[in-house]
């Protein structure tokens, strides 16, 4: 789907290596299955974010034979825990909202969640990113604003813009060095 | 890392950077040129980039001015959030208190993300030492850790090193098949680190900022290494300098974009972290412990004059920019940090006893200044740093006495020409004409004064007329 409103949006995302995908709400269990064949997910990490259960995600990945593994329950042992952090790091794509997204950068500002959301976005190769339009925000400094607005910049939280990056070998860029190597972003229009 | 202690170790140091590369060309050079480029570039798409660059410096130095009192809501912040704190005087302290801190709960390996202020301290050698491995996560950091050696630049510790450095590096010490492609190498480090990270027992982060409104710690990274060890492992010791506060959120995002900027040419890095405190369940950090370290700080900030450094958000943007460190990279000037902000940074930390060359390794240019983020006045502050050298020299300066003549001769008709007169006798006796200075004499020939002065050729000139 090609909307021209968002060229520019478009632009600056391609400069940070990050896909934008254009979905109609009711379109999305269409997209999850070309995203599932196209990136031959067979396990995804996903979080109990308010978006995410509105577009029904869980079940549209479900049908496509996708695993789910959701965040720790909160009785875990450590031990469990290293468990858990490894089938994350084995799953083939992680699953977020976000606050929103800065138009400038192509930065997005994931929650306040607790570790094991944050690690969701982290350990996965891919990282999956869904966001309403109204969320979109001219820069960074409106992003934040609209954090602390909403009453809740409180809780640990990161901003991301990009899939993981490098240049630290004579200077030359490297994508996908600790965090994900790819990132897509879901705008629903 | 030894510190050259004397302006002629300066000069062994840079001639042995330079014979390492044989003549041939040096990294530092390419790198740094590319980075400002690209610097320049990033910082031309605001168009009113000096007024916000200027409303950044001022909000800055309000910081570093206002330093004890935004202390103080810190830690009200930081003891709501569980945040547990620990001050250190200076680097003894904060090794101690971090060494203590991992005895006590019996571990044994720390992963780190990077942290210049780590180096400061000389943490890593003296966790060695007591039994505790720290494990370097940056790649750059992770390069230099393997081939026993400091960071050389600020933000890119792998400044001084060619692909092919670090591909030899890694088929000697990880045993791997040679391959100097910068995409396979980082795919490397990627897997070796990746199992290290998912069962550290504790992490060790930088931060960049500390937000007085909220406390959250700030670090910035582009690698994911930094998400790695603040996420993760069940302990995290944050490292943070005195005077590495800002006031709100809104500050913070303005200087997280012009150090973005400044310091590689993004708009934004990949990751801004915002750890605001231990998380309850039992995933991530339970504790989480903050170093705050002085280290010389609140003796800097004492100072009005001196206090301006302490505006430094750490981008190195004028070691790019610097057109010495541009020739050098960053270990001959010894110390952590090098550059303009080391030259002047090192001898008001150290004493000007300790780091006597620093304020000298510079031409003044002027680029620096020009390129600093927080508009630090570093060409200023260098000359006030050779001043301070100069006086702690002592009652006997042999500068003090040809200064002194220099001054009698320039103020004095009487001694202008007895000793002009002395030189023209002096310079008929050099041989060749070419006084030889050190250095100077190699490409220059020595500028002669003529045999007769023109004021003695113009009174005869004037007798003959008349």
């Amino acid at each position: 789907m090609n909307d021209k409103r968002f060229d520019s949006l478009r632009r600056v995302l391609e400069e940070i290596d990050t896909e934008l995908v254009l979905v109609q709400a009711d379109a999305m269990q269409g997209i999850v299955r070309t995203q599932v064949e196209r990136g031959s997910i067979s396990t995804a990490a996903i979080g109990n974010d308010e978006l995410l259960k509105d577009l029904e995600l869980s079940s549209h990945l479900l049908e496509n034979g996708v695993g789910l593994i959701g965040p720790l329950k909160g009785d875990e042992t450590r031990q469990d825990v290293e468990e858990w952090h490894q089938a994350l790091a084995g799953a083939d794509v992680g699953i977020t909202s976000c606050v929103g997204v800065a138009s400038e950068t192509g930065s997005a500002l994931l929650p306040p969640h607790t570790p094991d959301e944050r690690a969701m976005s982290l350990l996965p190769p891919v990282h999956w990113l869904f966001l309403r339009e109204e969320q979109l925000v001219p820069d960074i400094g409106s992003l934040l604003k609209t954090w602390q607005d909403a009453g809740n910049s409180s809780g640990s939280a990161v901003m991301v813009t990009g899939p993981s990056r490098t240049a630290d070998i004579e200077k030359e860029l490297v994508l996908g060095v600790h965090g994900p190597q790819a990132v897509t972003l879901f705008l629903i229009i | 890392m030894s510190h050259p202690s004397h302006p002629r170790d300066l000069k062994k140091q840079v001639n042995r950077s330079l014979k390492a590369r044989d003549g041939g060309p040096l990294p530092f050079k390419k790198n740094t040129i590319k980075a400002t480029r690209t610097r320049d570039l990033r910082a031309a798409e605001w168009p009113d980039f000096e007024e916000r660059r200027d409303r950044i410096t001022e909000r800055r130095q309000q910081a570093v001015d206002g330093l004890k009192e935004l202390h103080e809501s810190l830690r009200k912040q930081w003891s709501k959030h569980g945040i547990t704190i620990h001050d250190a005087a200076d680097a003894a302290d904060a090794r101690a208190i971090i060494t203590s801190i991992l005895h006590q709960r019996g571990i044994s390996e720390i992963l780190k993300s990077k942290s210049m202020l780590s180096e400061e301290i000389e943490i890593n050698n003296h966790l060695v030492t007591e039994g505790i491995e720290p494990l370097e996560t940056d790649l750059g950091e992770y390069i230099v850790q393997l081939r026993n050696e400091a960071p050389s630049h600020i933000t890119m510790p792998g400044m001084h090193l060619f692909r092919q450095d670090v591909g030899q590096l890694f088929a000697d010490k990880l045993g791997i098949p040679y391959t100097e492609d910068p995409s396979e190498l980082t795919k490397i480090a990627r897997k070796v680190l990746r199992q290290r990270f998912l069962h550290a027992p504790a992490g060790m982060i930088g931060v960049n900022f500390a937000v007085a409104e909220t406390g959250h710690l700030v670090t910035v990274t582009n690698e994911g290494n930094g998400r790695m060890v603040n996420t993760l492992p069940p302990v995290v010791i944050a490292l943070m300098g005195w005077e590495r506060v800002t006031q709100s959120m809104a500050d913070l995002g303005e200087l997280w974009q012009i150090l973005a900027r400044s310091a590689t040419g993004q708009r934004a890095t990949s990751y801004l972290s915002l750890l605001q405190g231990p998380s309850q369940g039992p995933g991530g950090p339970g504790e989480v412990h903050l170093v705050i370290v002085d280290n010389g700080r609140k003796a800097i900030h004492e100072d009005p004059e001196a206090r301006e450094v302490l505006r430094c958000i750490r981008c190195g943007a004028c070691l790019n920019a610097c057109p010495v460190y541009q020739q050098v990279g960053g270990h001959p000037y010894g110390g952590t940090y090098p550059g303009p902000i080391g030259s002047v940074l090192t001898p008001l930390l150290n004493g000007p006893k300790e780091a006597p060359h620093h304020p000298f390794a510079s031409s003044l240019c002027g680029a620096c200044e020009e390129v600093c983020p927080v508009k630090i006045p570093l060409p200023k502050m260098l000359l006030e740093g050779r001043k301070q050298r100069v006086d702690s020299r002592g009652s006997f300066d042999p500068e003090k006495p040809i200064w002194a003549m220099f001054r009698w001769m320039m103020t004095s008709r009487y001694g202008y020409e007895a000793t002009t007169k002395l030189a023209r006798l002096g310079q008929s006796l050099i041989p060749g004409h070419q006084v030889p200075l050190p250095g100077w004499s190699d490409h220059r020939d020595s500028p002669m004064l003529a045999p007769k002065p023109f004021r003695d050729l113009f009174d005869s000139w004037d007798k003959e007329k008349a």
